[in-house]
């Protein structure tokens, strides 16, 4: 970054420079807590190494034991629809409990006023697991999708095929 | 060009984007009011989110029908009245306020906190700076946090140990497509990324390609000569994302804006950078260490031509 850039916001306007170095700040305290919080985000993503799995856990919608591929369920985006299912898994995998619950907990005490506060407004509650059954047939206007987990292993050099414990 | 021609026309594109976004997101049901039924919210650990939420802001906006649609042709009637300029402050800030609830909401309702909006998130200050001045030094921070964004995305891959891997490519392609190539054998697409992930020297000349791609946008802090192609790589990066990881950033592309501005922006720029040397020389000419510049408000200047 040119020293001129600095120079420039001294200059001509002190707010706009004090705007920019706390953003800066702001932004490698994120970085270093390797968090995000708007407007810090990381652009971190695939970054991690990844290695080859024994097998491949594919969350899958199924109908009457078929599977019923995403990007056909829905004129909306295959993608959101994903995400729905997963959270759901993340909570069935959780027995029902957000996970946030835990964090507002944790930042501001078991038993707190705030904690009471916050806890309905920022997490999902367990009667909204019976929900999504509603909010998936409506969302793709089919009726009795159930949500599987498949397991998968990458045939070398072929393709993915069921994976078999035994 | 001149500036204030160039100010205008950027924030015209801009307003222009949001009228366009605001299309795409209806088609996609991805609006406030299409959002209703969605059964979960995730605010993850990001601060303003629970902040946004603790306000009430997103349980007002998402379990609200009707203040929905309010909201949703709100953002559409402020962005069409701004692509014609006749926004005043006042709309321009609810529109801001608009635009960042519903980044919220979405977000959270998703489940998922995309980084796809954060191109218009972050290109809002634009629409309200007034003054052709700090309207330029904003937009020129703005290219610096762009350099950032790509650049750091290729640092992280370094540090973290993503980027030395061979078969990394390889790897991520079939945790991203494991779906569509388990429920398309058959297709094309399929046969494509099973090449890809077959083929792991293939995949790992991509994935050093788009690291370097994105290395390569630290030069943009030295040099703004290289501003035109940075653009083309900024787009053929998203679009090389669309192609192999079925990830669309269409959205994010709006921040291509940086890299190819209209030309006034970077011309009142440089005339600031020469205006500091001038004093500068003027100041070590006069050898006087109390050397003070003139009082002249440029920005007064510029405004009232």
């Amino acid at each position: 970054m040119k020293k001129g850039y600095w120079r420039i916001l001294y200059s001509h306007n002190k707010w706009l420079l004090g705007v920019v170095l706390a953003f800066v700040l702001g932004q490698a305290f994120f970085i270093y807590k390797g968090v995000e919080t708007t407007p810090f985000f990381n652009y971190g993503m695939y970054s991690e190494v990844a290695n080859s799995k024994t097998y491949y856990t594919n969350l899958e919608l199924h109908k009457d034991g078929k599977l019923v591929p995403l990007e056909e369920l829905s004129y909306f985006s295959s993608h959101f629809l994903a995400y729905q299912i997963c959270y759901h898994q993340k909570m069935l995998d959780r027995d029902s409990i957000d996970g946030t619950i835990a964090t507002i907990e944790q930042r501001f005490g078991k038993e707190s006023s705030l904690t009471q506060y916050l806890t309905p407004l920022l997490t999902t509650s367990p009667e909204k697991l019976n929900q999504f059954d509603n909010w998936i047939q409506s969302y793709t206007e089919i009726e009795d999708l159930q949500v599987t987990t498949k397991k998968y292993k990458y045939l070398p050099a072929t393709k993915f095929v069921p994976y078999e414990t035994n | 060009m001149k500036l204030t021609e160039a100010i205008r026309t950027t924030k015209h594109t801009i307003w222009w984007g949001l009228v366009l976004l605001w299309v795409a997101r209806y088609v996609q049901g991805f609006l406030l009011h299409q959002l209703q039924d969605a059964p979960f919210v995730d605010v993850e650990a990001d601060n303003f989110f629970w902040l946004w939420h603790g306000l009430y802001f997103v349980q007002w906006s998402i379990h609200n029908y009707w203040l929905a649609v309010g909201l949703d042709i709100g953002w559409l009637v402020l962005a069409i009245i701004g692509m014609a300029g006749k926004n005043r402050w006042w709309s321009k800030f609810l529109f801001v306020l608009i635009f960042i609830n519903y980044f919220v909401c979405y977000n959270s309702v998703a489940t998922h906190h995309e980084h796809t909006l954060i191109g218009f998130l972050f290109l809002l200050p634009l629409l309200v700076i007034k003054k052709p001045t700090n309207f330029v030094l904003s937009f020129a921070s703005l290219r610096y946090y762009v350099l950032f964004a790509m650049s750091s995305a290729g640092i992280w891959k370094l540090s973290r140990g993503g980027a030395f891997v061979s078969g990394q490519m390889s790897e991520i392609l079939k945790r991203q497509h494991i779906d569509y190539l388990i429920s398309y054998p058959d297709n094309t697409y399929t046969h494509f990324i099973q090449f890809l992930i077959n083929n792991i020297q293939i995949a790992d000349i991509i994935w050093w390609t788009a690291l370097s791609i994105e290395l390569f946008f630290l030069i943009g802090f030295l040099t703004k000569r290289l501003d035109g192609l940075l653009g083309y790589l900024f787009l053929l990066f998203f679009v090389g994302d669309y192609l192999i990881m079925d990830i669309n950033f269409i959205e994010f592309c709006i921040f291509a804006i940086v890299f190819f501005p209209p030309p006034g922006i970077w011309k009142r720029y440089d005339e600031l950078r020469h205006d500091e040397l001038r004093h500068d020389e003027l100041r070590s000419e006069s050898g006087d260490s109390s050397y003070e510049k003139p009082s002249e408000d440029l920005n007064t200047d510029i405004a009232q031509a």
